[in-house]
């Protein structure tokens, strides 16, 4: 008999629901962008996503079962993610989350989006299995965590200011570039220099595994501010290709030394600025000639989405992590955390 | 939902022998109505029942009926305004003389002190404006401290009256009803306006 589980997703400005089969198999992964809702701020409105969330998590759960071709009463457990993220968009999945445990009569499973993140390039490798080194990169977080096994986790370490994609999206603003800038700053770099402009590269308290980034990306405010006033014009191709670079950089030396020092075979990339293939490609190509095996998500499971959820609520059912329907939103879980 | 747990075993009742569910779906705390409202429709949706959605001032108006009379429910909308809604009984039912507004809760006070006949006020920001009650001579009355509360079972008695009507809806259908709109979308707006 297979174990079926219906993740949910709602910790920012996707609605998501999926259906996962054994932990590996995505019967179903339905995803409900808000990013037009938000463009025209600039960011995500928080009370816009949650409004958005209570239209869309139903027809998006219902759509999930139908494609998957199950009904509630098939499901095993229903994971969802109850922080981090944003209060009230939490809120909405983890109240339809509870509702659907209480009426199927199902365990119901606390998910950490991040730990939900490092799982997702299983869904896309079945023979990735821990341990290994996960890095995981987005517009809220960035992050580096040795997985020890599928329920053991350290943190080694994480950004002391910006994530590497807030710096995207940051560097995409003052490029002019629209929201949300990570892809346009990527598209803009293609066509222009990496080692035209050298980016101070920040490791944040050498020796950790630490980042920082809010230097870099003051030094491109600088860089293009000190240009108009001369009089000069950049090239912004080279611009965003030399930020890229750098940011790419930093990610690659960090993940290099948490590969040795864990004693791990393979890196494993995931969250929305896994979807960058500069840092892809440039990540695969240092692992291989450490002696690395690297691993990434389709780039589907690399945004926000419900299948990772659903995917690492499979392995905390194994292990009998169940929460039961007190089960509440926190904004600020960190890893690892009590439930 | 530890609660829900509670509730049915406390009734005696199946989750089956459900017919409808029924629903505050606001003005109020916008969490607090999208906690509610979700689980309301998620669990209608999972039992594949309807759902009735009760406006949150209607129920509370609901909560203090007379034979023939006014009633006004306030909640409160944040800055000293109020939400405020004008209810009249009239022959055991209950009819909306003015549907809801926000307003501060001075004029909504004078508003309702200049009403024909004496109103009664239900509602959390009764307890508030005390003071501004009191000092209208019996124009706007207080309702006794078991009637200021919103309570369930008035959202399920008028939810039922509501069913028998047929507004029930799919529970994808049913949807905050927030009356105020985002903050940034007001900022939004406001930003347009003045570049106009
Ligand atoms: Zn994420």
């Amino acid at each position: 008999m297979s174990v079926l589980v219906l993740g949910l997703e709602t910790s920012c400005d996707e609605t998501s629901a999926a259906v996962i089969e054994d932990g590996r198999k995505i019967r179903s992964n339905i995803i409900a962008s808000q990013i037009p809702v938000h463009q025209k701020y600039g960011g995500v409105v928080p009370e816009l996503a949650s409004r958005r969330h209570v239209e869309d998590v139903i027809p998006v759960i219902d759509q999930a079962l139908s494609v998957a071709g199950v009904g509630l009463a098939d499901l095993d457990a229903v994971g969802v993610t109850y922080g981090p993220g944003l209060v009230g968009a939490l809120l909405v999945g983890v109240a339809a989350a509870k509702a659907l445990s209480f009426a199927a009569s199902i365990p119901l499973i606390g998910v950490h989006h991040l730990e939900g993140h490092m799982f997702a390039p299983l869904l896309t490798h079945p023979e990735l299995a821990p341990p290994f080194v996960g890095l995981i990169v987005s517009g809220g977080h960035t992050s580096l965590v040795h997985v020890r096994d599928y329920s053991s986790f350290q943190l080694l370490g994480q950004t002391r200011d910006d994530a590497a994609g807030e710096a995207f999206d940051k560097v995409a603003r003052v490029l002019g570039l629209p929201y949300p800038g990570g892809p346009h700053v990527e598209a803009l770099a293609r066509s222009g220099n990496p080692t035209a402009i050298r980016f101070p590269r920040s490791f944040a308290g050498d020796g950790t595994f630490e980042f920082s980034f809010s230097g870099l990306k003051s030094a491109v405010i600088n860089v293009l501010h000190t240009a108009s006033q001369r009089g000069e014009t950049l090239v912004a191709a080279d611009v965003a290709a030399s930020f890229q670079a750098a940011v790419v950089d930093i990610l690659a030396e960090k993940a290099l030394q948490a590969l040795q020092q864990c004693k791990v075979p393979s890196l494993v990339l995931s969250g929305g600025v896994a979807a960058n293939s500069c840092l892809r490609n440039e990540l695969e190509r240092r692992c291989q000639s450490a002696g690395f095996r690297f691993y990434s998500p389709d780039t589907v499971l690399c945004t926000d989405n419900a299948a990772m959820i659903g995917c690492r609520a499979y392995y905390q059912l194994q292990a009998g992590d169940i929460a039961d329907l007190r089960l509440n939103a926190i904004p600020s879980l960190p890893l690892g955390g009590k439930r | 939902m530890p609660q829900l747990e509670r509730l049915f075993s406390l009734a005696g009742a199946d989750t089956a022998e459900v017919a409808a569910l029924a629903v505050s779906i606001g003005p109020g705390s916008f969490t607090g109505l999208r906690i509610g409202l979700t689980t309301a429709k998620t669990l209608a949706y999972a039992w594949g029942k309807t759902i009735v959605g009760v406006p949150t001032l209607e129920a509370l108006a609901y909560g203090c009926p007379c034979a023939d009379g006014w009633v006004a429910a306030l909640l409160d909308a944040q800055k000293g305004r109020v939400y405020r809604a004008i209810y009249r009984w009239q022959a055991g039912r209950l009819c909306e003389v003015s549907p809801v507004e926000i307003a501060p809760a001075t004029a909504v006070v004078a508003e309702l002190a200049a009403l024909p006949a004496p109103v009664m006020v239900v509602g959390e920001s009764v307890r508030e404006h005390r003071a501004l009650i009191d000092a209208t001579n019996g124009r706007v009355v207080a309702a006794p401290e078991a009637a200021l509360m919103p309570r369930a079972a008035a959202v399920a008695l008028l939810g039922y009256e509501k069913w028998r009507q047929g507004s029930a809806v799919r529970p994808e259908e049913l949807n905050p009803f927030y009356v105020r709109r985002a903050e940034a979308e007001e900022l939004w707006e406001r930003r347009l306006r003045e570049q106009a």
